[in-house]
């Protein structure tokens, strides 16, 4: 059965599927699956570096927008959509395009642009001033929050994970099935 | 080309190298470029040469707007000025007609009030543009600035006070003409490539919708930006004097250089209080930290009335803004007292104290007699070891943008022709990682506090930037595209056979003759380095602890660009870029 976005019976097959997959899931885990998703969550939440560089007075939501490839696998767009408000990080979640793409701001790359931000390769503004990153939302308040932003990106890298270019035949196949898999259980078309 | 690469061939051919900078034989040279005037993106700017009274060497300011492109619509593509009115006048230009006009009523005003007063009495048929200098110029103030349309700057090297000397009070002109490319159809797809690239970029995107002033909070997270007189990495006040904060509380709405689809100039006006200004230009990140970080103010308020009095006396805002917080550093070390500041407490955070300093400069009264010199000139005069403290390349002071945090613009600061500079080449914007211009040879790239690597994009983005500068093309809309569409916008105006390789190959002979011009007016190598303030680390910041290797890129670069021991570019090399006379020059002057 697949859940509709915005419910709360969503909401709680969501977490369960993570916590799921995070006690099954063998370490690293695989960038922007559930399991990294939540492993990613749960640093912010408890990051004292984020809560102290976060601005107080912070609304609105953050989206990564990964773009598909199927030569990884991944063959629809991923939206990782951050609920920041204030100096927490309340939630990370896979969403459905629809949804993400209404985010205040939209963080759009490549598989390969973002495995080079989570090796430190590719800085998030350098990244963004040289349009190897596209960013969608109000760059005054984003520029205020630079700060933060780069925390975020700092702690995705810290949390660590696997990369696509390390990934067997038999993973990429893996992560194309869970792709499915969860986009058919939760509507993330 | 154009732009200060011509003038300074014109300079060479023309007039000794030993000419006083305030002398009536030093040639005030307005230049524009064979982009300016044209409806391609970033075009309007034009440079004003001439001997710099600030550093000694060869002075270029350079500057966006509207005078440029009017200039030529007049039929002119610059004008030399030499001499020495008897009087105060102005340069009237309307097409063929040229006369000097008494300019007894108008010497005095500032430069909001003149601008008004020449605008409406040329107005009748066509609004005029006018260039023309406040009292800063008037009095000689040796960084004083020329105001174009009183909305945009040619700030740096004093050219303000060449003009001043020479009693012209203003130039306004109106032109009927037109600018054609020379191959029209190709240039009609140019335009719309650049101006997509600009629509596209984020660079563009930011400096519109916060100005430049966008970089100071991105600045204070790479240790880009100074503070208290560059001896200090953190300043809390920051979020509250930058682009945003701008934008949120002060905007009143974005102005644009003549075809320029970017728009980041800011009209900014504070409505109330003790710092209360009329609706006006914006400051740009160089004014909101010369006026904010460097002082250690964050009342962007004040930075605000600190831009519009710099403006109206015809001040450069980084010079002023340098030379008071150099007068601070002083005052904290016992080198001033108040016995010799009239009274005034030259603290950290005082910004009234540094309002008051900016009228005392421009009148040149009391302690604003030894300030209008700038700090380097004035440090020698307080002596007592003062020279440590004034923060300045060859007498030109550094712009906001740290070396510690961005070593090659370490290099860039030392080996300049102009002293300290932050617009003539594009190695702000590479090493920043803003653009990469990898089709010219660049890495994609580099890591700011690092000295390795850097001579070779500081030797790169020079061949870049001069030929950009000379054809006048601002450099923002430069960073938002390709080497490729820069040739391509010279090729198709010009019709000239132009690529990438002859853009660099040029840029190289005009780096070199204007570096040459400044060997022949004294500069050697012992005037490459960087001020003591920038070699000493930080305790705190994001480039704590980080010193630009200045000896090894130094000697890197002197081996790239051909220049010998002294500091002087060897004949060989030279008489390769087509500049055999220069090299005989430089022979005669030993």
């Amino acid at each position: 059965m697949a859940y509709t976005h915005g419910t709360p019976e969503w909401e709680a097959a969501y977490v369960q599927k993570t916590k799921e997959r995070m006690e099954s899931q063998p370490k690293p885990y695989i960038y922007f699956m559930p399991e990294w998703v939540g492993a990613w969550e749960n640093f912010l939440k408890a990051d004292p570096i984020y809560k102290s560089v976060a601005l107080p007075d912070w609304q609105g939501a953050v989206v990564l927008h990964v773009q598909k490839n199927p030569d990884f696998g991944v063959d629809q767009d991923i939206y990782v959509y951050l609920d920041l408000h204030k100096n927490e990080c309340r939630s990370i979640r896979i969403v459905p395009s629809e949804y993400g793409k209404k985010g205040a701001y939209v963080i759009t790359g490549s598989i390969e642009r973002w495995m080079a931000v989570g090796k430190k390769q590719l800085d998030v503004v350098k990244g963004m001033m040289q349009g190897k990153l596209k960013l969608k939302g109000n760059l005054p308040a984003i520029v205020r929050a630079i700060k933060p932003a780069v925390r975020l990106v700092e702690a995705a890298a810290e949390v660590g994970g696997s990369m696509p270019d390390e990934w067997s035949p038999a993973q990429i196949e893996t992560v194309r099935k869970t792709i499915k898999e969860l986009a058919a259980e939760f509507n993330i078309d | 080309m154009g732009g200060g690469g011509l003038a300074a061939k014109l300079f060479l051919d023309r007039f000794s190298n030993d000419t006083e900078p305030l002398s009536p034989e030093n040639p005030l040279i307005v230049m524009t470029g064979p982009l300016t005037g044209t409806t391609l993106p970033g075009t309007s700017r034009f440079a004003v040469c001439a001997r710099s009274p600030l550093t000694g060497f060869w002075g270029v300011g350079t500057c966006g707007g509207n005078f440029g492109p009017e200039l030529k619509y007049a039929g002119y593509d610059g004008i030399l000025i030499r001499g020495k009115a008897e009087k105060p006048v102005y340069l009237s230009i309307a097409d063929e007609s040229v006369e000097l006009v008494d300019a007894a009523d108008i010497w005095g005003q500032d430069l909001y009030a003149v601008t008004a007063t020449l605008k409406e009495r040329h107005g009748q048929k066509k609004k005029p543009k006018v260039l023309a200098i406040g009292p800063g110029g008037e009095n000689q103030v040796l960084f004083a600035a020329i105001g174009n349309d009183g909305a945009h700057f040619i700030g740096r090297t004093g050219m303000g006070a060449v003009m001043g000397a020479k009693n012209l009070k203003a130039i306004v002109v109106t032109g009927t003409g037109k600018v054609l490319p020379a191959l029209a159809e190709e240039y009609k797809e140019v335009r719309s490539r650049v101006i997509d690239k600009c629509k596209e970029s984020m660079v563009a995107q930011s400096l519109h919708s916060m100005g430049t002033a966008s970089s100071l909070d991105l600045g204070m997270m790479t240790g880009d930006v100074p503070i208290r007189n560059w001896r200090q990495g953190e300043f809390e006040g920051s979020g509250k004097t930058g682009g945003p904060a701008m934008t949120a509380d002060y905007l009143t709405k974005e102005h644009a250089c003549f075809s320029c689809p970017i728009a980041c100039k800011r009209v900014v006006k504070v409505d109330a209080g003790p710092y209360r200004t009329q609706e006006g230009p914006g400051p740009e990140y160089e004014t909101c930290c010369a006026f904010g970080s460097f002082i250690e103010n964050d009342n962007l308020e004040a930075i605000i009335k600190a831009n519009e009095l710099c403006n109206r006396y015809g001040l450069d805002t980084i010079s002023c803004g340098a030379t008071i917080a150099f007068a601070m550093q002083c005052f904290e070390k016992g080198l001033l007292t108040t016995a010799d500041t009239d009274g005034l407490e030259l603290t950290w955070g005082n910004v009234d104290v540094a309002l008051v300093l900016i009228e005392k400069i421009a009148r040149r009264e009391g302690i604003g007699e030894l300030l209008a010199q700038g700090s380097v000139k004035a440090a020698r005069k307080i002596g007592q070891g003062a020279e440590q403290y004034a923060v300045a390349v060859k007498g030109l002071e550094l712009p906001a943008h740290d070396p510690r945090g961005f070593h090659g613009m370490g290099l860039e600061y030392a080996v300049g022709y102009r002293g300290a500079c932050h617009l003539q080449h594009m190695t702000l914007y590479i090493e920043q990682g803003m653009t990469t211009f990898e089709s010219a040879g660049f890495e994609s790239d580099y890591s700011g506090q690092s000295s390795d690597g850097k001579a070779r994009m500081v030797f790169l983005s020079q061949n870049m930037g001069a030929p950009a500068g000379s054809a006048c093309l601002c450099v923002f809309v430069l960073a938002c595209m390709d080497a490729q569409d820069a040739a391509d916008m010279i090729r198709t105006v010009t019709g000239w056979n132009f690529g990438i390789a002859d853009l660099l190959n040029m840029g190289a002979r005009i780096w070199l003759l204007m570096r040459g011009l400044t060997n022949l007016m004294g500069a050697r190598a012992k005037d490459d380095i960087l001020p003591p303030n920038v070699m000493l680390p930080l305790d705190n910041g994001m480039a704590a602890g980080s010193v630009p290797d200045l000896e090894k890129m130094r000697k890197e670069y002197y081996e790239l660009r051909g220049i010998d021991a002294d500091g002087i570019p060897r004949r060989e090399v030279l008489e390769k870029a087509g500049l055999a006379e220069l090299a005989v020059r430089l022979d005669a002057a030993g």
